[in-house]
């Protein structure tokens, strides 16, 4: 395991006014008793609703912030305790802040890090190599830092974050306004990153396209609970999300029939289409059954939508699906 | 059992190696960093001569006014020196206006500080380093060069007070960066500082001998004050080493009470980090 | 727009210095026992009226600099908190070319130095006549105007070049 949480916990006090004079103090829960076991070369996907505990999370196993209760164990290491020696293994994106020097050019930045970090200088260019093929960065390496574009900046962080060649890679909300071209480039270089075997990737991120694509296991915590741990077909099963099929019929049909296996969910105003969610049936039989009460003009399979699961996982009381 | 503690030994020999290297490079960057605002090094190099200027003129004035022509011992060309050097030492140890680490609390950003693999303390110190060094070219020299070309300046007879002077000036910038560092860090425990800051820029301009030299109060005043504030070793001290206002051996006993004072503000920095990290809640998702 | 900015700097601490200030100038004109005539009268109101206006232009002016050189903020502190400093004193005090410049040049001479001249009837040990401290409340309008000029042409230029 190369990550370990067990009862990790994480209070604030916040002190609110209430009424003119008198201030009040409460306590939030941030998180609150997180467990969670990552092995080594997974790519986690870490999320959940505004305010449910992310962020906190990651500072804890980063060893910034010092958990209110719970034990937690980074490469073998206890975070707060071991910070500066943490850092070292691992690698660091915050999607709203930056590790460059704001004034230098991009270049410098990752030379500073070299020392920083102690990175023997062939190891150093080797990773800077492959980072700058696989992100574009040469185009833009000269520049301060202060005069990138967002999804530039973001590349260079990604790289930034590699550079000493990190056992785990926290990733913040990486892809926080980037555009369309800069996700796909951050995405498909986190999946070759995983793909190469040796990094465990813990990305957090409110945009389901990344976890679509990049991750196996989801974790979805909310109100600083762990409310689902696994695939993202565990997922769709425990939350009912069906895959379904549409047809759409040369002439209406007296009365839509019912299918075992299949249940109807919906019928257009001509009664043309038809949309049938999988219960047990496949798609197979149920496009055979009502080809032989109508005749149709086309069909399609909708695979089920994870923001569709997520939607409702989010707007779900705490804990209760 | 030698063998182990000599691998110990050389295990710690290199830790310190790569450190002083690590800094090295951070105070190259340090130095880098303020390179790039050419325009306001300009600036602000002017504006320490104005500055110079008049507080020359008023201090000449003063030792005018009196009989020996002599304000508070210091004569005519010591003054001069005096007004000068501190010009340049007041931006070479950033006495005022430095904001950087209070902001990063503030915002959150702190934590990307947090996670390199080296110590705060020392990264901030060894990057302050750095903008020492590109502030004495910049900074100090232009203001001394025309204090020299506009009023003439003492000239050291002692063949180590140039020397000693360097010394003294950089455990100005070790004692005025720990002092720094403490208020800003003040900004883990209070979300507003500003109080903390102006009683700061208050204490430090009117005790460290940059409106005046402290030797025109009373003796007994400004010996407590050398002795119980770090405020003076900041910019009277090097500057009445510089100067040569007292003999060598009271000189050298302001140095040592300057390193003295580097330890304690030092120690207590170093104290204070560790306390924030132990309660710190980092601003910011 | 430039009411607003002004407005939302005044703090309890600048209110209480401004009533310090004009206690210590009130309790100086009575210590100093002069014979008050009624341009005496004048002068002792215009006088700070005029020092103030002056200074408001001279910080609108600095103010405006940093239209064309945004890094460079430091610099109008040389002037206005220099300047601040500056009249703060006899300008005797000073010498050579700096005094050229400060006292006439940018006109800081006449805020106080020779006012406070023409308050007490004392002549000015840098010859020149006497009536230059009656007439001296007249660098506040023309500071008031070279600030205005400026402060457009800042403007202008920060719209032109949108930086
Ligand atoms: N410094 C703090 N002081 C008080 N409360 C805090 C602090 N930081 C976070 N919280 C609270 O803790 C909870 C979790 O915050 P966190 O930033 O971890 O959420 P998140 O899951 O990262 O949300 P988002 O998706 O919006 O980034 C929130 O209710 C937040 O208000
Ligand atoms: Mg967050």
């Amino acid at each position: 395991m190369i990550i370990s949480v067990r009862g990790l916990r994480k209070d604030f006090t916040v002190r609110a006014k209430a009424g003119r004079f008198r201030r009040e103090r409460r306590v939030v829960s941030a998180v609150d008793g997180v467990d969670l076991e990552v092995e080594r070369g997974e790519l986690l996907g870490y999320i959940g609703p505004n305010g449910a505990g992310k962020s906190t999370t990651l500072k804890m196993l980063t060893g910034v912030l010092v958990p209110s209760a719970g034990r937690v164990r980074v490469c073998g290491l206890e975070p707060v305790a071991r910070r500066t020696r943490l850092a070292r293994r691992i690698g660091v994106v915050f999607g709203q802040r930056s590790q460059l020097w704001w004034d230098l050019p991009l270049a410098d930045s990752f030379e500073l890090l070299r020392h920083v970090y102690r990175v023997p200088a062939a190891a150093h260019a080797g990773r800077l190599a492959r980072c700058r093929d696989l992100l574009g960065l040469d185009e833009f390496a000269g520049r301060p830092v202060r005069q990138l574009s967002l999804g530039q900046r973001m590349r260079g962080e990604l790289t930034a974050a590699l550079l000493h060649g990190p056992e785990v890679l926290f990733l913040d909300e990486p892809t926080i306004g980037l555009d369309l071209v800069s996700k796909q480039a951050a995405r498909s270089f986190l999946a070759e990153l995983h793909r190469a075997g040796d990094t465990t990737i813990v990305l957090t991120t409110h945009d389901l396209a990344d976890i679509e694509r990049l991750c196996e296991r989801l974790v979805v915590i909310d109100h600083g609970r762990v409310v689902h741990d696994g695939s993202i077909e565990a997922l769709h099963a425990r939350y009912g999300s069906r895959r379904r099929v549409v047809v759409d019929l040369e002439a209406p049909l007296a009365g839509p029939p019912e299918l075992p296996g299949a249940r109807l969910e919906s019928v257009a105003a001509d009664g043309l289409r038809l949309t049938y969610a999988l219960t047990g049936a496949t798609a197979g039989e149920v496009v055979a059954r009502l080809a032989g009460a109508g005749e149709l003009r086309d069909l399609s399979v909708v695979e089920p939508d994870i923001e569709d699961v997520v939607g409702r996982l989010y707007a779900a009381p705490t804990g209760v699906p | 059992m030698g063998f182990v503690i000599a691998t110990e030994t050389a295990a710690r020999q290199a830790t310190i190696w790569s450190h002083v290297r690590i800094c090295a490079s951070l105070a190259a960057a340090g130095f880098r960093r303020y390179s790039t605002y050419r325009q306001a090094t300009i600036a602000g190099a002017a504006t320490n001569i104005t500055f110079g200027l008049l507080r020359t003129y008023v201090l000449l004035a003063v030792a005018g006014g009196t009989a020996a022509g002599l304000a508070a011992g210091y004569d005519r060309a010591q003054l001069t020196t005096y007004v000068w050097v501190q010009q340049g030492l007041m931006v070479v140890t950033l006495i005022w206006g430095w904001f950087d680490l209070g902001d990063r609390i503030r915002s959150g950003d702190v934590v990307i500080d947090l996670l390199r693999p080296v110590p705060p303390v020392l990264a901030y110190f060894a990057a302050d380093v750095g903008r020492a060094g590109y502030a004495v070219l910049g900074r100090f020299v232009p203001p001394v060069l025309v204090g020299a070309l506009v009023f003439g300046l003492y000239r050291p007879a002692r063949w180590y007070t140039v020397p000693l002077f360097v010394l003294s000036a950089a455990l100005a910038l070790v004692i005025c960066f720990a002092g720094r560092y403490m208020v800003n860090a003040t900004a883990f425990w209070l979300l507003d500082t500003r109080g903390i800051d102006f009683a700061w820029v208050l204490a430090s301009g009117m005790l460290s001998g940059l409106y005046f030299p402290l030797r025109f109060l009373p003796e007994w005043f400004t010996l407590t004050v050398w002795i119980g504030t770090p405020f003076p070793s900041i910019l009277q001290a090097p500057a009445d080493v510089l100067v040569e206002r007292v003999a060598p051996g009271p000189t050298l006993l302001i140095v040592a009470g300057q390193a003295a004072w580097a330890a304690v503000m030092m120690v207590a920095c170093v104290v204070v980090q560790h306390r924030a990290e132990r309660r710190l809640v980092v601003q910011g998702g | 727009m430039l009411p607003q900015l002004v407005l939302s700097d005044l703090q309890l601490r600048k209110v209480s210095r401004i009533v310090l200030g004009a206690a210590v100038y009130v309790g100086a004109l009575v210590a100093a026992d002069l014979p008050w005539t009624p341009a005496r009268v004048a002068l002792a109101v215009v006088a700070p009226v005029a020092g103030t206006v002056f200074f408001t232009a001279l910080f609108l002016v600095g103010a405006s600099l940093t239209f064309w050189w945004i890094e460079a903020a430091e610099l109008p502190n040389s002037f206005t908190y220099g300047g601040r400093d500056f009249t703060t004193y006899p300008v005797t005090v000073y010498g050579g070319w700096f005094r050229g410049l400060f006292a006439y040049g940018l006109g800081f001479a006449f805020v106080a130095y020779y006012p406070a001249l023409a308050l007490l009837g004392r002549a000015d040990p840098l010859g020149l006549p006497a009536w230059v401290g009656w007439l001296s409340p007249l660098v506040a309008p023309v500071a008031a105007g070279a600030a205005a000029v400026v402060w457009r042409f800042g403007i202008r230029h920060y719209r032109s070049t949108g930086s």
